[in-house]
C-alpha cells in the first residue's frame, strides 16, 4: 500500500467480474416513467405473511390508499400506486417466488391524486421512535435491496439486543444495477436525512455509510452532505461482490462476524440500503407510502439503458420497449446478474417493491456442467466460509442430511461459487433444489405427525366411550 | 398486454453470468506451461523423446475417446485437454530411451484404470500419470530402470563433450560412483533423467506462470520445496555422495520441480482448501526426503505424491473452511 | 539402550509403513474392505484391532516362550517331561493363538457394547470377525518366530502395536477415499467392492515407495 492511500475496507472471499456493466446506466439521471394504464399489485411483496386485500372489485381508490392490510407483524401493507378503479382481484404467478399469489388490479382513472392525509410534511423533530416506526409500517416500507424484509421489523430490535451502529448500504455491489448510485448522487441530502431518521428511531448514536470505491463521486457527495457530523462516518469499500450483503458490509466496516443464518442485530448493527433509506425519508418526512421506486433498466439487451422512477405494479413491457429492447434479447432478470430472477415472459411481468433493476441480456445461453475438478475456487470465493464444492456434490447425489452437516442451510445463494466454477456447475441451483426438497420432506413429516396425532386423538375418546361398558 | 409478439425467454436460476475460467482453458494453459520443459527434453535426448511424448499423448487421448464413446456412452471430452496433460506428464516421467510400448501401456493404465474406473475427470483419487509410472515400475522393471538414453552430444551450453558411456537414472543415483552435477547443469537441464524433469528453469518458469494465472496455489510448491530444502539440510543422510546433505542439489535434481509445480498441484487429486494444500505440500516434501534418504529408490517424488493423494480425502476432512462467524466473536 | 530404541523404531517403521499389513502384506483385507465405508467406524475398527494386536502379541509371546518352545523354560514340561524335548510348537501354535485372540476379541466386544453401543452397532459382524482376521494371527506369528531373529517381549508387543497402527492408518486413508467415492459417479460396474479393490491396489503401489526404508 502506498503511503497516504487509505486501505479499502473489505471481507474474505467474493468475486469481481471484469465487466461490471455499471457504465451502461451510471450516468443516466433518474426520470419519471410513464404511469401504467393498469397496475397489478401483488399482496405479497415482502418476506412474511401476505397482506389481505381491503378493497373489493369495483372500488375506486386514490393514490397511496391502503388496499392490502398486513395481518401480522412480519408483513407489510400494500398501497394503490395509481388512482383508479379496482377491476379485478385474482391470482397470478409471482415474478420472484413463482408461487400463485393474490393480485389487486387497478385500472388508472382520473387525476393522479393522493388519498387524503397523505403527502403532508411532518415534524420529524417532535416524533418519538414509536411514531417513526408506525409511519414506516403504515407506508408499507420494505427492504428495497431485493430481499424485501419489512423495514419496521428491522427497526424494532428485541429488547435484549443493543444496536450500536446503523449502516447505510451504498455498496450496490451487484453488477449492472445503478439505482442506489443515482439516488446517492441526486438525493444525497434526503438519503442522509433518512439515515438520521433511522438513527433517531433506534436511539443509536453511530452511523456508517459504506460506498464501493468505484463510486468516488458518490463518496464525495455524501461526504459533503454529512459535513462535520462526527457521528456519521463515510467509508470507502473494496469493489467486490457481495460487498453490499449485510454480513460482508458489517465485516468490512465494523470487523464483526456473525453466522450467515443470524441477523445483523447479533453483531449490534442494522443495515439499510440507499433506496430503503430514501423510502423511509419519504414515509416519515412526507407521509408518502411506498408506491414507487427507482429501477435501473439496463443490460446489453436494451439500446437505451436508463434509471426510471417506476410505480410499483407497472408492467415491464412498456418500460423495456421505451428502453428499446433489442431483437435478440432473450433473458430478462429482476435484479442483478448474480442473484436476480429470470422471468419467463415479458408480457406478464410487473414490477414489485423489491425490483431494483431489470437486466436484459441478449444471446444468453446455458452452460455445460461437468464433474467437479476440485480447483477450490468456490471455497476461496465463498464469502460465508462454506465448502460449495462438497455441498454441490452432496446435493447432486441427494445426500441432503450430510449436506446439512456441512452447513447447507447457511448458504445465502449469493452465486460467487457458481460464477467462478471451472466446471460450470450450477452450484446455487443444486443448493436451492436441496433446500426445497428438505422443506418438502419436513412438511410431509409434519403432516404425517399431525395425522398420527389426529388418529390418536380419535382413538382416545373411543376408548373412553367404550370404557363404561 | 398480450398483443405483442411473445419473445421466447431463457429461464435459469441465478447467477446469470459466469467467470472466464473453464476446464479447457485451464487444461490447455497447463499444456502450454509444460511445453518448455519438454522442448529441453527433446533438445537433450533427441527426437526419440519427442516420439515417446507423442505416443503417450495419442494413447491417452485415444483411450479416453474409446472408453467414453464405446464403454460408457458418454460424450467424448478429449478436447478439454485433460487426457493430453496426462499423456504429457506420463511421458515426462519416463526415461528417454524406453521401448515404444511402455508409454502406450502406461497411458492406457492411467486413463482406463486410474481415471475412468473412478468416473472420469474430477473423480480420480490418484494422479493418473504418477500411478501409471508406479505401475510401470512394477510391471516393466527392466526397461524402466535400465533404458536410459545417453546424453546427446553436447549439452545446451555444449560444456560437456563426448558421452557418458554408462549413464544413470538420475542425478540422485545413490550408490557411490554416481556422477555429481553442478547447479548450472541442474538448472538448465544438462543432466540425465526423465524426459521432462531435467530442466529446473523451464519447469519453474512454467510453474510460476500457472501460479500467476491462479491455476496453481503457491502453497503446494512452496511447502513442498521448502520442506525438502530444510529436511535435506538437517536429516542424517544414508547416501554416500558429495551432495548427500546439499539442499540446493536436492531441490534442483530429479523430478522435484516437475512434481512440485505440475503433479502435486493437480487440482483433482490435491486438497480443496488452502490449509489442506499447505499440509499436502509439506507432506509431499517430508515423504520425498525420507524416500530419497532411506528407501530403495533414488527418487521419491512419484511415490510421495501418490501417498499424499491417498491422504487427500482425509486431509480434506480435517481442513474444512471455517463458517463465517463461527468460533470467533 | 540407543541400540534397543533404534530397533524398536525400525520395527514400528517397518510394520506401519514399509511392510504395512494391509497394503504391503495384504492381510486383513476382509475388515479393511468391510468396515471402511465410514471414517468413524473405520477408526473404531482400527482401534479395536490395534488393541487386540498389541495384547495378542504380548500374550502369544508368553505362550510361545513358556509353553510352545522346547527347553527348560517350558512350563508344560513340568508335568509332561517329554514336552521339554519336543516342544508343542507343531501341535498347539495356531490353535492356542486363535484361542487367545478369540478371548481378547470377546473382551473388546463386551467392553465396546457397554461403552459405545453406536460404534458396536456400526461395526456389526466385523467386530467378532477380528478373531479370524488374518492380520491379527499374522502379527502374533511374526512376533513369535526365530527368523530373522528372536524377538523379546517388548519388541513383540511394539510390533503388535505398530501393526495395529499401520492397520488403523490404512483404514483411515481407505475410509476417506471411499466416503468421497460414495458421492461420485463411479461407473456402475465398478461401484462398491470392485473400485475398493482398485483403490487397495493403487494404495499398495503408492506404499511401495517405502520399500527398503528399514531393513527389518
Amino acid at each position: 500500500m502506498l503511503a497516504g492511500v487509505k486501505e479499502l475496507k473489505s471481507f474474505n472471499g467474493g468475486i469481481h467480474p471484469p465487466f461490471d456493466g455499471k457504465s451502461l446506466s451510471k450516468n443516466k439521471e433518474i426520470t419519471q416513467a410513464p404511469l401504467p394504464e393498469v397496475a397489478y399489485l401483488y399482496m405479497s411483496q415482502h418476506i412474511g405473511v401476505p397482506a389481505k386485500p381491503v378493497v373489493a372489485k369495483g372500488d375506486v381508490v386514490k393514490k397511496g390508499q391502503k388496499i392490502g392490510e398486513a395481518p401480522a407483524l412480519v408483513s407489510a401493507h400494500i398501497h394503490a400506486t395509481v388512482a383508479g378503479k379496482v377491476t379485478d382481484i385474482t391470482f397470478k404467478p409471482h415474478p420472484v417466488t413463482g408461487a400463485r399469489t393474490q393480485v389487486v388490479v387497478i385500472q388508472r382513472e382520473g387525476d393522479d391524486e393522493w388519498a387524503p392525509g397523505l403527502d403532508e410534511p411532518q415534524d420529524v423533530e417532535a416524533m418519538s421512535p414509536d411514531d417513526i416506526r408506525n409511519l414506516i409500517r403504515e407506508a408499507g416500507t420494505v427492504g428495497l435491496g431485493g430481499a424485501a424484509f419489512p423495514t419496521h421489523v428491522k427497526l424494532s430490535p428485541p429488547k435484549d439486543k443493543k444496536v450500536d451502529a446503523v449502516i447505510l448500504n451504498g455498496a450496490e455491489c451487484e453488477p449492472y444495477l445503478t439505482c442506489d448510485y443515482r439516488l446517492l448522487m441526486e438525493k444525497t441530502k434526503e438519503v442522509i436525512e433518512g439515515l438520521k431518521i433511522i438513527m433517531k428511531c433506534l436511539g443509536c448514536k453511530n452511523a456508517y455509510v459504506g460506498i464501493e470505491a468505484n463510486k468516488p463521486d458518490a463518496y464525495d457527495k455524501v461526504r459533503s452532505a454529512v459535513g462535520e457530523d462526527p457521528h456519521i462516518k463515510v467509508e470507502l469499500l473494496e469493489v467486490k461482490y457481495p460487498q453490499g450483503a449485510e454480513h460482508q458490509l458489517i465485516k468490512a466496516i465494523l470487523g464483526r462476524e456473525f453466522k450467515p443464518t443470524q441477523l445483523p442485530i447479533e453483531a449490534g448493527a442494522v443495515v439499510h440500503n440507499v433506496s430503503t433509506t430514501y423510502a423511509i425519508y419519504e414515509a416519515v418526512k412526507y407521509k408518502r407510502p411506498l408506491i414507487q421506486r427507482v429501477v435501473s433498466i439496463t443490460g446489453d439487451g436494451v439500446e437505451n439503458p436508463n434509471n426510471l422512477l417506476v410505480r410499483i405494479g407497472t408492467p415491464i413491457e412498456p418500460l423495456l420497449k421505451a428502453a428499446r429492447l433489442k431483437e435478440d434479447a432473450n433473458k430478462v432478470i429482476y435484479g442483478g446478474p448474480l442473484m436476480g430472477i429470470a422471468q419467463p415472459s415479458i408480457a406478464d411481468a410487473v414490477t414489485v417493491k423489491g425490483t431494483g433493476g431489470l437486466l436484459v441480456m441478449r444471446n444468453a445461453g446455458e452452460w455445460q456442467s461437468r464433474a467437479c475438478i476440485r480447483c477450490g475456487k468456490c471455497v476461496d470465493a465463498c464469502p460465508y466460509g462454506l465448502n460449495p464444492s462438497l455441498l454441490s456434490i452432496l446435493c447432486e447425489s441427494e445426500h441432503f442430511q450430510q449436506a446439512m452437516e456441512f452447513n447447507l442451510m447457511e448458504c445465502k445463494e449469493c452465486g460467487c461459487c457458481t460464477y467462478v466454477c471451472t466446471s460450470r456447475r450450477p452450484i446455487v441451483h443444486l443448493i436451492k433444489t436441496a433446500k426445497y426438497e428438505l422443506a418438502r420432506q419436513k412438511a410431509r413429516a409434519q403432516e404425517a405427525q399431525k395425522a398420527k396425532e389426529a388418529q390418536k386423538a380419535q382413538a382416545a375418546p373411543a376408548v373412553t366411550a367404550t370404557a363404561p361398558k | 398486454m398480450s398483443n405483442a409478439q411473445e419473445k421466447v425467454l431463457l429461464v435459469t436460476t441465478s447467477p446469470h453470468i459466469r467467470g472466464p475460467e473453464d476446464i479447457p482453458r485451464v487444461m490447455w494453459t497447463v499444456v502450454g506451461a509444460l511445453a518448455p520443459a519438454g522442448l529441453v527434453g527433446v533438445y537433450l535426448f533427441g527426437y526419440y523423446a519427442l516420439f515417446i511424448v507423442i505416443l503417450s499423448v495419442l494413447a491417452a487421448v485415444l483411450t479416453e475417446a474409446v472408453i467414453q464413446k464405446y464403454l460408457l456412452g458418454q460424450p467424448v471430452s478429449v478436447k478439454d485437454g485433460s487426457a493430453v496433460i496426462t499423456g504429457i506428464l506420463l511421458a515426462y516421467i519416463l526415461p528417454p530411451g524406453v521401448p515404444w510400448y511402455i508409454p502406450i501401456v502406461g497411458a492406457i493404465f492411467a486413463i482406463a484404470i486410474v481415471k475412468h474406473a473412478f468416473g472420469g475427470l474430477g473423480n480420480n483419487i490418484w494422479n493418473p500419470a504418477l500411478a501409471a509410472r508406479a505401475f510401470l515400475q512394477v510391471a516393466y522393471p527392466a526397461p524402466i530402470n535400465s533404458d536410459w538414453r545417453v546424453l546427446k552430444q553436447g549439452g545446451i551450453f555444449s560444456n560437456i563433450t563426448g558421452v557418458d558411456s554408462i549413464t544413470q537414472a538420475s542425478p540422485l543415483f545413490k550408490e557411490f560412483g554416481g556422477k555429481t552435477y553442478n547447479y548450472t547443469d541442474l538448472l538448465t537441464g544438462n543432466v540425465p533423467g526423465c524426459i521432462g524433469e531435467t530442466s529446473a528453469i523451464a519447469l519453474i518458469l512454467g510453474g510460476l506462470y500457472l501460479i500467476y494465472r491462479g491455476y496453481v496455489d503457491w502453497r503446494v510448491p512452496a511447502g513442498y520445496i521448502a520442506t525438502v530444502f530444510i529436511l535435506a539440510k538437517f536429516l542424517p543422510a544414508k547416501i554416500e555422495a558429495p551432495w548427500a546433505n546439499d539442499p540446493i542439489y536436492h531441490v534442483l535434481a530429479g523430478g522435484l520441480m516437475l512434481g512440485a509445480f505440475f503433479m502435486a498441484t493437480d487440482m483433482v487429486t490435491s486438497p480443496l482448501t488452502k490449509k489442506g494444500l499447505l499440509v499436502f505440500g509439506i507432506g509431499c516434501g517430508v515423504l520425498t526426503t525420507l524416500i530419497r534418504f532411506y528407501a530403495a529408490y533414488p527418487e521419491g517424488v512419484c511415490y510421495s505424491i501418490l501417498l499424499m493423494n491417498t491422504a487427500t480425502p482425509i486431509i480434506d476432512r480435517y481442513t474444512q473452511p471455517r463458517l463465517l462467524g463461527q468460533g470467533k466473536k | 539402550m540407543t541400540g534397543e530404541l533404534n530397533t524398536l523404531f525400525a520395527i514400528i517403521m517397518s510394520v506401519v509403513f514399509v511392510n504395512n499389513f494391509v497394503v504391503a502384506r495384504f492381510l486383513g483385507l476382509c475388515p479393511f474392505l468391510g468396515v471402511s465405508q465410514k471414517t468413524e467406524s473405520a477408526l473404531g475398527m482400527g482401534m479395536a484391532v490395534t488393541f487386540v494386536m498389541t495384547l495378542a502379541s504380548a500374550v502369544t509371546w508368553f505362550l510361545y516362550n513358556y509353553v510352545l518352545l522346547p527347553g527348560e523354560s517350558n512350563l508344560l514340561g513340568l508335568m509332561l517331561p517329554g514336552v521339554k524335548e519336543t516342544g508343542t510348537v507343531d501341535v498347539l501354535k495356531t490353535i492356542s493363538y486363535i484361542l487367545v485372540i478369540a478371548t481378547l476379541v470377546q473382551f473388546v466386544e463386551t467392553v465396546m457394547k457397554k461403552t459405545s453401543p453406536a460404534l458396536y452397532e456400526s461395526l456389526g459382524i466385523y467386530l467378532p470377525l477380528i478373531t479370524t482376521n488374518c492380520a491379527v494371527l499374522g502379527v502374533a506369528l511374526l512376533g513369535t518366530t526365530n527368523a530373522p531373529q528372536h524377538l523379546n517381549l517388548l519388541e513383540a508387543s511394539v510390533q503388535g502395536f505398530g501393526a495395529g497402527i499401520g492397520f488403523l492408518i490404512a483404514m483411515l486413508l481407505m475410509s476417506g477415499i471411499r466416503e468421497r467415492l460414495a458421492l461420485l459417479n463411479v461407473p456402475q460396474s465398478f461401484r462398491g467392492v470392485p473400485i475398493a479393490f482398485v483403490c487397495t491396489a493403487l494404495m499398495a503401489l503408492a506404499f511401495m515407495g517405502f520399500s527398503g526404508m528399514v531393513s527389518w
